[in-house]
């Protein structure tokens, strides 16, 4: 008998240890960005955060953009209406600073020193800003302050000395944060070119991958082929990285095989659906008759081509991304509306429960 | 090298050549700074007021920086005239707007105007009769001091400056009483900024604030009532009234306009149309319902003109009417929107749909002549006759274009001279005879006034110096070069290509058409990408000699670029056109005659061109060659390799010579096409924008780039291989050597496998599915050498085979 059971210890032990190792295995967060630049009052977050188990919100609190009058980096689009932030405050959070690749390629030697102050500053102002607005409003925030700070650039190969230079001096000034970085698609299969940006995370955004004025691109948002294509490095990238997904899209305007512009469905699915006006035909919108939406003048014989992510091609992203990047630690989606997440519910619980 | 290998390369090599202008996708891509339009009618020909430049897009909406500049120079000449012209108004204008609030105030503080020598508006100020304004200026600054919406905008310390701005503003307040009627006015405006930015939530303040504006800034003509309204009007709770103040804040000034202008609401101005008898009112009314379209506004601006004929809006309201016909007719005609892709456009147009849109908009286009000329009957003004003109020629009738500028006068205002220049060289262009010396050098003459009148529009002819992506008023700063292409499309009618070249290659005009980037070297695509397009071989021979003309004429010299291309790279293009027409004797010579290490220096021929055999393709083994390879990247060198088999195929009388030279020929056409290692042999680029499939080849190496119309004139043999074909059916035909023809076998159906990949077309004169009889054919050579090692080295030949069997 005890033969018998030294014979099958390996398996024993084997079984065990996957046992451990499964509880052992760390949870994914489930987490949002939120990205427009106000809050509002909104009654179904809080039941699609419980029922979606959201323990993380990325809110972007402002962009830094060039401002050509001033000739220099200027705050933008601050985020507003914290009063109403309280649901999206109760779990983690992380702030999220958007800067434009312009603003690296513009800035002097006296901004290159100075902008990381600059938006240390402001993020810790608007961090006091939350709290204030949370202890006048009585509420009791489960975390007493991020611990991580994202920074939200598309970089390119001109502006990546200076962009790299303002993260190192960004974790300098901000030493018991985890600065997180987004990475395009691109940056993260050419990294060799890209380069890597020197912080302690990375957000790989699954999406705005192709180029949206070809008239060959099915869908400039998310595609899985091309996300295919670029998910092809064999060696890890040199970061931990998390996930990000889309669930928002829009319209790309032609007009005579030239793109025009993007018409965001967002107030106009009235009108969209109207028939005198629009003829659907797979996923592209033929307009019938000369027509004004959000001040772009449509004309006859235009075509709005659909760019929203299909819920199959979500999924299979999810799961190509779960067997490629198997140890990220929060998978996320882009962005919070409470239409899209609606629109995309079956595909966000599915992804979720996938991790 | 092995088929799938050699793609697989491809494919890498494509990643060596990116986009040099990446759309960046954060939340959205980011578009140039505005849509390429054609636009050549000035909307802002008697001002921009303030509001932004006529976007066809939603930028219009986007919002900017106010311009200031006319608004502070209006104030400045208040004041001068309050000072009773004892002051200068640049010595004002120092002190108001350039003098940082400290400067003044210590000065004030101290008595002590030491750092104010010389300046009238101070000596003014510190007379005895004159201290209440110094007072009041006094004030001024330190509300200027901690003006929130001037801080800092990184400044994080704006809350706690509330309260003082607060104290402030009731101090102007309280100052009123006793002020003189002028400087009332001023303490009331800067009490209401200053209310107004403590924040509105105040219901009190609000109340004062409205009450201060009734009583001291209604109605009066001064610019702080100007600005007044705004303020006033974003703290009514009722909309029609809002929307009335931020109209009259429209109308009376500059700075406020683009403010006004976002926070206007169709549906309040349609409410408040509908309510008012006013016939100011409703002339306002009426402009912003024509400024916020970016349709057809026609029916609004007639009703401005039938409010108010006089309107000052009205120029910049057709102005901006005849933007928008031009982005809709003009546009789409001249920067070739419908030259290519006819048949590629799939669902995003069609021709029908096209033709009816041009019909409905030239309708329109008449709608709007006729009013015009009704207008400019009643009530004519130089921008409207100058509008009426540019119709005309938008219609095409260049004789009533013509009796219509002959009437109007040289004008002193630069914008209507500009304007009336431009309309002069489109009328020229399309009615006298352009090959005239005569009538060349009038239009040199015109051009050569708009850009001494317009320093904009020369810097943009300058590749050297100007910089596209950096110019935020692109779309204002191109008048000469859109008319330089006007001009190129004439000559081209003409058949003189090397003018209308040299003229499209100086407009620098985004077209849809690939023009490489704007290099500003000796060497680079967009020296010759017109001509690549367009020209013959004797084009280029009187390029050159214009290059090297010494004494140009002046028309000439407006054709000639800031920089010319080195002479090598026009013979470079020269050669290929040779080379594509299958005139290897003379592309030899031609290449013959450059610089002999061009290709191995410039553009990207080193990476392209091969050092292998051009007659080994790397599907076979290369047995009867020797030639271990060219010592360098050349043209030349593979073009006397061709020479030389050509030679063989016409001289030799053994069969089986001329036959191996005809499979030759066929590998150095095969490798010359689209498909082979040696493309760059004959085109400059590889992109998406070819008739291949993109599913097959989704890497490509240019961004872009586009052969057309090459792609259709050399289809066959570039794409579909047809002349390859041709040559290995000829050496099949002759050859009794069964590995020859085993070879030439397996040449003709590598050809028909690329052919497949060309997307569909009608007018191919390669039948795609071709008949069965040379695959068939090629079981019988299943035991030769060659098909063997075929099979080997390309396991796609292995596997199209093997479903032979």
């Amino acid at each position: 008998m005890l033969c018998r059971f030294f014979k099958f210890l390996p398996g024993y032990t084997l079984l065990l240890l996957g046992f451990i190792s499964c509880k052992m295995r760390p949870d994914v967060e489930h987490s949002f960005y939120y990205w427009k630049t106000s809050f509002a009052t909104d009654t179904t977050v809080q039941t699609f955060i419980a029922e979606n188990q959201i323990d993380h919100f990325y809110l972007r609190y402002m962009d830094v953009d060039w401002s050509y009058q001033q000739c220099m980096p200027m705050p933008r689009a601050e985020i507003t209406g914290i009063d109403k932030a309280a649901p999206f405050l109760q779990k983690k959070f992380t702030p999220v600073v958007f800067i434009t690749n312009k603003t690296f390629e513009k800035i002097d030697n006296y901004w290159e020193d100075s902008l990381p102050y600059k938006v240390r500053n402001r993020i810790v102002f608007i961090n006091n800003k939350i709290k204030q607005t949370q202890k006048q409003a009585g509420i009791i925030a489960t975390s007493d302050d991020s611990q991580e700070i994202q920074i939200d650039c598309d970089w390119t190969e001109t502006t990546r000395d200076r962009y790299f230079k303002f993260l190192q001096k960004l974790k300098q000034l901000l030493p018991d944060k985890i600065i997180s970085v987004t990475i395009r698609l691109y940056p993260y299969k050419y990294r060799s070119k890209m380069g890597v940006p020197p912080v302690d995370k990375g957000m790989l955004m699954c999406y705005n991958m192709s180029n949206i004025r070809h008239n060959a691109t099915t869908n400039s948002v998310f595609d899985i082929k091309d996300l295919e294509q670029y998910l092809t490095p064999t060696a890890p990238y040199p970061l931990p990285m998390d996930v990000a997904l889309p669930v928002f899209g829009w319209y790309a305007w032609f007009n005579a095989g030239n793109f025009k512009g993007i018409v965001y469905p967002n107030e106009h699915q009235q009108l969209l659906a109207d028939t005198n006006y629009f003829v659907k035909t797979g996923n592209i919108l033929s307009i019938k008759n000369d027509v004004e939406i959000n001040h772009q003048y449509l004309r006859q014989g235009n075509v709005l081509r659909l760019e929203f992510p299909t819920e199959k091609a979500l999924i299979k992203a999810g799961k190509l991304l779960h067997d490629k990047l198997p140890n990220i630690k929060r998978i996320a989606f882009y962005h919070y509306d409470n239409q899209l997440t609606n629109q995309y519910k079956n595909a966000i619980e599915k992804i979720y429960k996938m991790y | 090298m092995p088929l799938k290998k050699y793609i697989r390369c491809i494919s890498t090599l494509a990643l060596s050549l990116l986009l040099p202008w990446n759309i960046i996708l954060c939340c959205g891509p980011t578009l140039s700074n505005d849509e390429e339009r054609f636009l050549l009618f000035n909307s802002a020909i008697d001002g921009n007021y303030g509001i932004k430049e006529f976007t066809y897009s939603n930028e219009l909406f986007d919002v900017s920086e106010a311009e200031k500049q006319p608004d502070f120079k209006r104030n400045c000449k208040e004041w001068k005239k309050y000072t009773s012209d004892k002051a200068s108004e640049k010595d004002i204008f120092e002190i108001q707007y350039k003098t940082p609030p400290t400067l003044f105030l210590n000065a004030y503080k101290l008595n002590n105007w030491q750092n104010f020598k010389g300046n009238t508006f101070i000596q003014w100020l510190v007379l005895k009769e004159n201290h209440a304004a110094l007072d009041y200026l006094a004030l001024a600054k330190q509300a200027e001091a901690v003006d929130i919406l001037n801080a800092d905008p990184w400044d994080t310390t704006v809350e706690r400056k509330k309260q003082d701005v607060l104290a402030l503003a009731n101090l102007h307040n309280k100052r009123i009483a006793t002020a003189p009627v002028y400087l009332q006015q001023r303490y009331a405006f800067q009490a209401i900024k200053l209310w107004f930015y403590v924040g509105t939530d105040d219901t009190p303040t609000m109340q004062k604030l409205q009450q201060v504006f009734v009583n001291y800034l209604e109605g009066r003509k001064t610019i702080v009532a100007a600005w007044a309204n705004i303020y006033f009007a974003m703290v009514q709770k009722d909309p029609t009234k809002k929307t009335l103040y931020l109209l009259k804040a429209f109308d009376e000034s500059d700075e406020k306009k683009q403010f006004a202008f976002l926070r206007i609401d169709n549906k309040d101005l349609s409410t408040l149309a509908a309510v008012t008898k006013n016939t100011y009112a409703n002339s306002l009314v009426q402009t912003m319902f024509a400024m916020k379209t970016n349709g057809r506004a026609l029916e609004n601006i007639k009703k401005v003109a039938k409010f108010n004929p006089d309107s000052k809006f009205l120029p910049a309201l057709v102005g901006r009417e005849i933007n928008k016909l031009e982005s809709w007719l003009s546009t789409p005609k001249m920067l070739g929107f419908y030259d290519y892709y006819l048949e590629e456009r799939g669902p995003y147009e069609t021709k029908t749909q096209r033709q009816l849109l041009e019909k409905k908009d030239a309708e329109y286009l008449s709608q709007f002549v006729e009013f015009l000329t009704n207008l400019n009957k009643a009530h004519p003004r130089p921008p409207l006759q100058l509008a009426l003109v540019h119709i005309y020629n938008m219609q095409q009738n260049y004789a009533a274009a013509s009796r219509l500028l002959s009437m109007l006068p040289v004008y002193s205002n630069k914008q209507y001279q500009t304007q009336k220049l431009i309309e002069q060289v489109i009328v020229t262009a399309h009615i006298e005879d352009i090959d005239k010396q005569a009538v060349k050098e009038k239009l040199a003459t015109n051009m050569n006034q708009l850009l001494q009148l317009n320093p904009p529009f020369k810097k943009r002819l300058n590749k050297k110096i100007y910089d596209r992506w950096q110019d935020e008023d692109a779309e204002r700063s191109d008048d000469v070069s859109e008319l330089l292409l006007i001009l190129s499309r004439a000559y081209k009618i003409r058949g003189d290509l090397v003018t209308s070249g040299l003229l499209y290659t100086k407009a620098n005009i985004i077209t849809n058409a690939y023009d490489g980037w704007s290099e500003n070297n000796e060497v680079g695509y967009s020296h010759i990408a017109w001509y690549d397009r367009f020209a013959k071989p004797a084009t280029i021979d009187g390029l050159l000699v214009l290059k090297h003309k010494i004494k140009k004429t002046a028309f000439e010299k407006l054709l000639s670029p800031s920089q010319w291309a080195k002479d090598d790279m026009y013979n470079d293009l020269k050669g290929t056109i040779l080379f594509r027409d299958q005139q290897y004797d003379q592309a030899l010579e031609v290449f013959k005659s450059m610089d002999r290490n061009f290709w191995r220096d410039n553009y990207e021929y080193s990476h392209y061109l091969p050092i292998t055999p051009i007659t080994y393709t790397g599907l076979v083994p290369n047995t009867t060659n020797k030639k271990m390879g060219y010592p360098i990247a050349s043209k030349l060198l593979i073009t006397q390799d061709v020479v030389t088999i050509i030679k063989n195929i016409t001289n030799s009388t053994d069969t089986e010579i001329r036959a191996a030279a005809y499979f030759n020929l066929g590998n150095a056409q095969f490798n010359t096409s689209y498909h082979g290692k040696a493309w760059i042999m004959f085109s400059y680029g590889k992109s998406s924008n070819e008739p291949i499939s993109y599913n097959e080849f989704p890497n490509f190496l240019w961004g872009f780039y586009n052969f057309s119309p090459n792609d259709l004139k050399y289809r066959d043999n570039y794409y579909l291989c047809k002349s390859a074909s041709d040559n290995y059916a000829k050496g099949f035909a002759l050859s009794a050597n069964k590995e020859l023809k085993a070879k030439c076998l397996l040449g003709l159906l590598t050809c028909r496998r690329f052919s497949n990949f060309i997307r569909k077309e009608k007018s191919s004169s390669m039948k795609r599915n071709s008949t069965p009889l040379y695959l068939e054919q090629l079981k019988n050579y299943q035991n030769t050498y060659s098909f063997k090692q075929a099979a080997v080295h390309c396991p796609d030949i292995k596997e199209y085979l093997g479903k032979l069997k």
